[in-house]
């Protein structure tokens, strides 16, 4: 089996809200795989979805090759999840957090954890009510990561780290990931993810925008920057031949990210007298990002243009 | 020892361990305030002399050992599901891989093997008092059975509803309120089954039959119920939780656009507070308050002594929901970042509060006077105490941050600081018992003081609060128990540094004419004893004392005769006695069972005197008649006011002899030999109770009151005051007591 996650046509509603709609992807297996999104996207669902917190409206998820719901004993064994804010007890000493989980794992977790809490220079006798947000955090990925999980599941997890050990954890994801383990993290840290992350995908009010190899992504995609000598006039035909994916115009300058755009195309646009400048560029992970969540601003452009002429018709009647 | 090489637990291990140690300091909390109560009633048990008393206060070890399991199951509930659903860490632990069965399973394990581990060290002081033959062992056993099964019931269905209202509502406070209520409303709906049954000591089949059935259903359904709710609630984690709004940041809503445009003006400061006071905990004020109105007619009509509790522990709910939810730290960083001032908020929190409280009070004034007109209902009592427990439950919810910490708290100190309160009155009241007057006095005194507790609390929540919202880790909880205490003790000191003030100052010097005239008697009386009657014959003290012809038939119709056989020895005995008796210390001249005792012998005396002249024993009759005189004359050196019935009594049956038993008594000299002296009852009784005051303001000076001159002043003004109340009722109203008028009838029936 090459896929760890497996998500099917899966739909998700709340009363009258869809919080996911229709989305379908597959985790590859050894991979570190992103899920970015805005806040409310459906990212936290599609997570819970597939640890069996979550019962979907349509669709089906497999995660290990194992139905969530029917089974989520046997996935929360083999999955390692952490939360945004994991609620541990604050009671506890970062040592007793380890003999505790120990106690739902087989032999190895405790030598394994304090291993983990070493590199991570956490005091053993502190209490966790005593820790930083930043320290609670290295507690709950250490406790998530020491059975050695088939697949670890990250929700926003380097939320209060310093940058040395966000970098360090992030690398020891690619470390994972090359050992043939799946690591799937949902984050807001576009930059970060984009240095790890194999595989993305960009969830847009529950709707599923894009999912891809980060570079394949990269490689598909340009923003294309063009100077028009009139706008009013028609764009070249050969721009029908690419998917453009968002588009924004102000005055002149048409900026627009496609998907397909080819040294033909290019050279075809570069013979169109109405452009006097393209520039094309290839886009990072923010770019694509903003790009996939932002709604079209030509539409925008186009309304804002009508307002300002109805105003400046009732500032004449004035 | 290194993390790495300890034992690695077992899912069960690990499981109870982390249950046990969330529950660890409600059992240590409970534990401790329930045995410092036992023992408390123990002490007050073996102190008190009252034979009613002593049963009460030691069966009371027996009850509130019942009451601590479900005590139990209240606070594990609240820190097993409701804390960990609060506070996240049921999000995380149901992220683990246990099952919900395996997360039920340790709850409630450590729920009933805890509780019924902390039953043990609380049955040691009840076992003892059952060897020792101390405790009233319950005479009919189909009650028993029954009390013991409702107890069981009891605590099992607060387990399982506390539960399931926890795992449902996420407000723990408001989840074990709204399961109060409910269990509260079931057991009445359950007596009203069982109420066929004329008392606990005639149950009938059927009653125990519907009972059995009736709780089985109860307790079926709790189990299903929260075994459904638990599953669910573990199967989707910390999502789609049920809340009632009003209590936290998160769930606040802001004024809607209509209502800022219908008020026109911004809001002042002011109002907003007390709008967001009134606002704060809304849900479990309401159900505290419905659960007051709805439970309190029914609870005033059955129960009357559980009424004034009931009360306090509402008032002490609402009082933890002055400050309720604002513990959180992103709550009062919410208002402390808004430059909220602490006195304001202070004071529109307990504003809100106070007004809750006393609709509550009136609520339940009324429903009391509807079933209990003109019933000595303990206002005064909860009118002085009302407000302290209010706001030491305010004072709790600003201190601990968990709601259900603070009410445990808040309870544990007021209940260990009553217990103490109780016993320091009965300790003192026991050292000086000869003043019932006095002690009564100094309780209302301490009373008296309560506002004063009440003030030092307000003061310190005010002064409190200030560090509660400027600084985060401000940490408050050692503060509070020793203000806590120290409020709750400071009415008693005060009662004991400043109640003689209250008592209107009597020179002792006055009782001077009464010291003169009883100094001979004194001397004889402190080496006096009672003779002691054998008490093998089974008497009727209160007929005798009433009514001596009554015990004479009582007497005459015994089974087997065996008075007759009796008569000799019990005269032989008493003869000697009244010659040379024990002769116990002075002070002892005090107690008052040594007055009854005296009383009840003139009456036992003459009856047996009438018995043996029925019986054809004239010998016997004449010995039992000249004891009664001797007695007789040795009332008076007791107070002889407080013996006229049975010496009246006596008399009458003296009085009621024909001549022919006149003659085989030995004739009418012999029966004027038999009629007592003549003594002047009123100076006798005046005489005794200065003696008996200067007795004891001596004996004072010899126990623990002497070290205290503030106390001490106040009971030997207290005695004086005794003395000199009882010499001006005897003055004004002579004619009232002096009416020793028998004596008259026997002298002038044989005149001279």
């Amino acid at each position: 089996m090459r896929e760890v996650i497996s998500v099917n046509r899966v739909s998700k509603r709340f009363g009258m809200r869809n919080a996911l709609n229709n989305v379908t992807f597959s985790v590859p297996r050894g991979v570190v795989f992103a899920l970015l999104g805005e806040n409310g996207a459906g990212k936290s669902t599609l997570i819970r979805s597939m640890l069996g917190y979550v019962k979907l409206t349509s669709g089906i998820i497999s995660v290990c090759g194992l139905n969530p719901l029917k089974n989520p004993l046997e996935i929360r064994r083999r999955v390692g999840y952490v939360s945004d804010a994991p609620g541990l007890y604050e009671w506890m000493t970062v040592a007793q957090a380890g003999w505790y989980v120990s106690g739902f794992y087989p032999e190895g977790f405790l030598k394994s954890y304090t291993q983990k809490i070493n590199e991570f220079q956490l005091p053993h006798d502190s209490k966790i009510r005593d820790l930083s947000k930043g320290m609670r955090a290295k507690v709950a990925l250490s406790l998530a990561m020491s059975f050695d999980p088939e697949l670890l599941i990250l929700d926003e997890p380097t939320s209060g780290l310093d940058p040395l050990v966000r970098r360090s954890f992030l690398e020891s994801m690619i470390d994972r990931a090359a050992a043939g383990q799946t690591v799937f993290l949902s984050s807001h840290q576009i930059a970060e993810v984009e240095r790890v992350a194999d595989w993305v995908a960009i969830l847009h009010k529950g709707e599923l925008q894009i999912v891809a190899p980060l570079e394949e992504l990269k490689s598909s995609v340009t923003i294309l920057d063009l100077s028009l000598r009139d706008p009013l006039l028609a764009l070249p035909e050969a721009m029908d031949q690419m998917e453009v994916l968002h588009r924004t115009q102000r005055g002149r300058t048409l900026h627009m990210m496609v998907r397909g755009f080819t040294p033909e195309i290019e050279a075809s646009l570069s013979q169109n007298a109405n452009l006097f400048e393209i520039k094309a560029i290839r886009p990072n992970l923010e770019d694509l990002y903003l790009g996939f969540t932002q709604p079209f601003e030509s539409q925008f452009s186009h309304e804002s243009k009508a307002q300002t002429s109805s105003a400046a018709k009732k500032s004449e009647v004035a | 020892m290194e993390l790495s090489q300890r034992h690695h637990p077992s899912l069960w291990t690990a499981l109870i361990w982390k249950d046990f140690q969330q529950v660890k300091q409600v059992f240590f909390a409970v534990l401790v305030g329930v045995f410092c109560v036992q023992f408390m009633l123990l002490i007050l048990g073996a102190l008190s002399r009252e034979a009613d008393n002593k049963s009460a206060l030691f069966g009371g070890t027996v009850t509130i050992a019942c009451a601590a399991p479900i005590l139990l199951a209240l606070g594990c509930s609240g820190m097993l599901v409701g804390q960990e659903r609060q506070s996240g860490t049921w999000a995380w632990s149901s992220s683990l891989p246990v099952s919900w069965s395996q997360a039920l399973g340790s709850k409630l394990l450590v729920t009933l093997f805890g509780s019924l581990a902390a039953s043990l060290p609380l049955a040691v002081i009840p076992i003892g008092l059952l060897l020792a033959r101390r405790l009233e062992t319950q005479a009919n056993s189909v009650a028993a059975v029954y009390v013991s099964w409702l107890t069981l019931v009891i605590f099992l269905e607060v387990v399982l509803f506390c539960f399931l209202t926890t795992v449902l509502i996420r407000e723990t406070l408001t989840a074990l309120v709204v399961a109060g209520i409910g269990l509260t409303v079931v057991h009445f709906s359950m007596g009203a089954l069982v109420a066929d049954a004329p008392s606990l000591d005639g149950i009938s089949d059927m009653s125990q039959y519907r009972f059995a059935i009736f709780a089985s259903a109860i307790l079926l359904t709790g189990f299903l119920l929260m075994t459904v709710a638990f599953r669910w609630r573990w199967g989707i984690g910390q999502q789609a939780t049920f809340a009632f709004q009003g209590n936290s940041v998160a769930v606040e809503r802001p004024i809607s656009a209509y209502s800022q445009n219908a008020i026109g003006v911004a809001p002042s400061e002011w109002w907003m507070m007390l709008r967001h006071s009134f606002a704060n905990s809304f849900w479990l004020r309401l159900f505290v308050l419905s659960g007051a109105f709805f439970i309190s007619p029914e609870l005033g009509y059955q129960t009357m002594g559980l009424f004034p509790v009931g009360l306090l522990l509402i008032l002490g709910i609402l009082g933890v929901t002055a400050f309720e939810g604002d513990q959180v730290l992103t709550r009062y960083r919410f208002l402390a970042d808004r430059g909220v001032a602490p006195w304001k908020l202070v004071v529109c929190r307990l504003v809100v509060v106070s007004m809750l409280a006393l609709v509550v009070c009136v609520v339940c004034a009324l429903s009391v006077s509807r079933f209990h007109q003109g019933s000595l209902f303990p206002w005064s009592s909860l009118a002085s105490l009302g407000p302290v427990v209010l706001l030491i439950g305010s004072f709790s919810s600003i201190v601990f941050r968990k709601s259900i910490i603070a009410v445990t708290v808040a309870f544990v100190i007021v209940l260990v600081s009553w217990a103490v309160i109780l016993f320091l009155l009965a300790w003192i009241h026991s050292q000086v018992e000869w003043l019932v007057e006095g002690q009564t006095s100094l309780r209302n005194v301490v009373l008296g003081f309560f506002p004063v507790s009440a003030i030092a609390i307000l003061v310190a929540t005010f002064v409190l609060s200030r560090r509660w919202l400027v600084f985060d880790d401000a940490k408050l909880a050692p503060h509070f128990l020793w203000i806590s205490v120290a409020a709750l003790f400071s009415p008693v000191l005060l009662a004991c540094t400043f109640g003689f003030l209250f008592v209107p100052n009597i020179p002792w010097q006055e009782m001077s004419v009464e010291i003169r005239t009883s100094r001979p008697v004194r001397s004889q009386l402190l080496s006096f004893s009672h003779p002691l009657l054998d008490d093998s014959i089974d008497v009727d003290h209160r007929s005798l004392r009433r009514d001596v012809s009554s015990e004479i038939n009582g007497l005459r119709q015994s089974p087997d005769q065996h008075i007759v056989h009796l008569i000799e020895p019990m005269l032989t005995s008493l003869e000697a006695e009244l010659k040379t008796g024990n002769r116990p210390a002075g002070a002892e001249l005090q107690y008052k069972h040594y007055a009854k005792s005296l009383e009840f012998m003139i009456a036992r005396t003459a009856a047996l005197a009438r018995v043996c002249l029925d019986e054809k024993d004239p010998k016997s009759a004449l010995r039992f008649w000249r004891a009664n005189r001797e007695l007789q004359q040795l009332s008076y050196e007791f107070d002889p006011l407080l013996m006229r019935a049975s010496r009246n009594a006596a008399l009458l049956l003296l009085n009621e002899l024909n001549d022919d038993e006149v003659a085989a008594l030995g004739g009418r000299e012999v029966f004027k030999n038999l009629i007592p002296a003549a003594h002047d009852e009123c100076t006798a009784s005046i005489r005794h109770s200065w003696l008996v005051a200067n007795i004891n303001r001596n004996y004072l000076r010899s126990t623990f009151v002497g070290l205290f001159p503030p106390l001490r002043w106040r009971l030997e003004r207290q005695l004086a005051w005794s003395v000199a109340q009882h010499r001006r009722t005897l003055e004004t109203k002579p004619e009232t007591y002096q009416n020793y008028l028998c004596r008259e009838m026997l002298i002038n029936r044989y005149p001279d």
